[in-house]
């Protein structure tokens, strides 16, 4: 199988994935993103560079066709997935499970904290998913200060984003015929 | 696919057509999105506030793009292999320009700071090899350049001074006789401020003739040293081509004597074949030759066994007659 051709293929599934099960989980309002899912997959699958200029032609297709140019600080949380899928679940250049529960657990923590200055800075704490302000309002209710009221919305989504995404990624990574998993070497002219 | 990247992203020179393609492609985004910037706010009526808007978004998405790219492959053109080229990537001056120049679209800076967006013209300058030269100059020179700014200055203030205590009346204060002194100097001249007395007028008559000398050396300083830079570029191509054709001579050299030596050992294989073969026949002779006086001794060995047991049997034939004679 051509190296190109391989790349090309996955990482244009991997924008659509991105893409359909984000708009899928809105749909039927499950408390999920699942909007990294295909940058998870490329990262892992090829190389971490893939995995960010997934989320690159991701975040450029959301810039232009459902918010504005605000939305490409977003980028940061899919620059964050793309390296501790990508360098995080290797160890020697070889994919290992061991490390999914520390590279889940970091991701979770790294991905909170960006979405929730984003969100603070965007729209003063106002979560745009409806289970983070939901959950985020029963903080406030409590007493708790708007970011950590954000921030505790935005973590318990991520739990379960990540948990399902890293789900995900593993079954289509078990279904994937081995040609399209190796990363060899490009031979000559390829 | 960060090797692809960096062959993408690095200036070159050569035939490579999709990197300079991609230096063109990106000058020209550069170029595109600070054109709304030409246009004064209350002209923007109509389809026209939209169509800015797609081409902010679009342009800046492209160049947002390509300072990520540039950050992917740090390592490779900052020739640094460890991890900490990454993390030093967003402090380099030409990354701090680009995210400048980026912020206040993407709405991280205030509408006060829009003037920022006109940083992207470095983008263009970058690829542009006479903005190099103009670096390289102030970069070699920055010393004599800062010391020539200084005496500049020094003059400027000196001539305000002058003037300021001689004149008084005609300036509201220090500052508008530094702008005269500053329009004077450099040969500006907007006239909007002049000196009104005979001393004031004499003042600015020698400040000037001395001025222009002083204000002149910074230009002559940067015009010597960009042409030297351009003598130099010159030269390193010369060098360039020239040792680029001393390698094709050699290389032709070399395969040549290449092909006389297979030539010559195609012929001593052929040589020393011929010779197998002669050596191989002669032995096939010889052999033949054995095999033949064996067959003849064989045959010899053979007919004397016969004529024995003809002889045996003759005598045995002339003994049993002898026997039965006797009988």
């Amino acid at each position: 199988m051509n190296n190109k051709v391989r790349y090309a293929v996955i990482m244009a599934v991997s924008v659509l994935l991105n893409q359909v099960l984000s708009a899928v989980a809105m749909h039927f309002g499950w408390p999920l993103w699942l909007d990294f899912t295909g940058t998870a997959l490329s990262a892992v699958v090829l190389e971490p560079t893939a995995g960010l200029l997934v989320g690159l032609i991701d975040n450029f297709y959301i810039a232009i066709f459902v918010t504005d140019n605000s939305s490409m600080l977003y980028y940061g949380a899919s620059a964050a997935v793309a390296i501790l899928a990508g360098v995080g679940m290797r160890k020697d250049g070889k994919l290992t499970l061991r490390r999914l529960p520390a590279v889940a657990a970091l991701t979770v923590v790294i991905m909170t904290f960006l979405s929730t200055i984003m969100t603070m800075w965007r729209t003063g704490g106002v979560c745009s998913h409806p289970y983070e302000e939901a959950l985020c309002q029963k903080a406030l209710a409590h007493g708790v200060p708007t970011f950590f009221a954000c921030m505790w919305g935005t973590f318990v989504v991520k739990v379960f984003d990540v948990i399902t995404v890293s789900l995900l990624v593993m079954a289509i990574y078990w279904i994937l015929p081995a040609k399209w998993k190796q990363n060899k070497e490009a031979a000559p002219g390829e | 696919m960060r090797e692809t990247i960096y062959r993408l992203l690095r200036k070159t020179d050569n035939g490579d057509w999709i990197s300079k393609g991609y230096d063109l492609f990106i000058m020209a985004v550069a170029f595109v999105s600070i054109l709304p910037l030409t246009v004064k706010p209350s002209h923007q009526t109509g389809m026209f506030p939209e169509v800015v808007n797609t081409m902010e978004i679009v342009t800046v998405y492209i160049l947002f793009m390509d300072y990520i790219f540039r950050w992917i492959v740090h390592d490779y053109i900052s020739g640094d292999d460890s991890v900490w080229a990454f993390v030093r990537y967003p402090f380099t001056p030409f990354a701090i320009v680009d995210l400048l120049s980026l912020l206040p679209s993407i709405g991280l800076l205030g509408p006060g700071f829009m003037i920022l967006r006109l940083l992207r013209i470095f983008k263009i300058l970058h690829y542009s090899k006479s903005f190099q030269y103009m670096i390289n100059v102030f970069r070699n020179e920055r010393r004599t350049l800062l010391s020539v700014l200084l005496i500049a200055l020094a003059y400027i203030f000196f001539s305000a001074l002058v003037m300021f205590t001689y004149e008084p009346e005609t300036f509201d204060n220090f500052f508008h006789a530094l702008y005269w002194a500053t329009t004077a100097l450099t040969t500006v001249g907007y006239g909007d401020v002049y000196p009104k007395t005979q001393i004031g007028m004499l003042i600015s008559m020698l400040s000037s003739l001395f001025g222009i000398a002083v204000i002149a050396m910074p230009a002559g300083i940067v015009t010597a040293g960009f042409i030297e830079e351009v003598s130099a570029e010159k030269e390193r191509r010369g060098e360039d081509q020239n040792s680029e054709e001393q390698d094709r001579e050699d290389q032709g050299r070399i395969e040549r004597n290449s092909e006389e030596q297979h030539g010559k050992e195609q012929d001593s294989e052929e040589q020393h074949g011929k010779e197998q073969d002669s050596e191989e026949r002669h032995k096939k002779e010889q052999n033949s030759e054995e095999q033949s006086s064996q067959e003849q001794h064989g045959k010899e060995q053979d007919s004397e066994e016969q004529n024995s047991e003809e002889r045996n049997s003759g005598e045995q034939g002339r003994e049993e007659e002898d026997a039965d004679h006797e009988q």
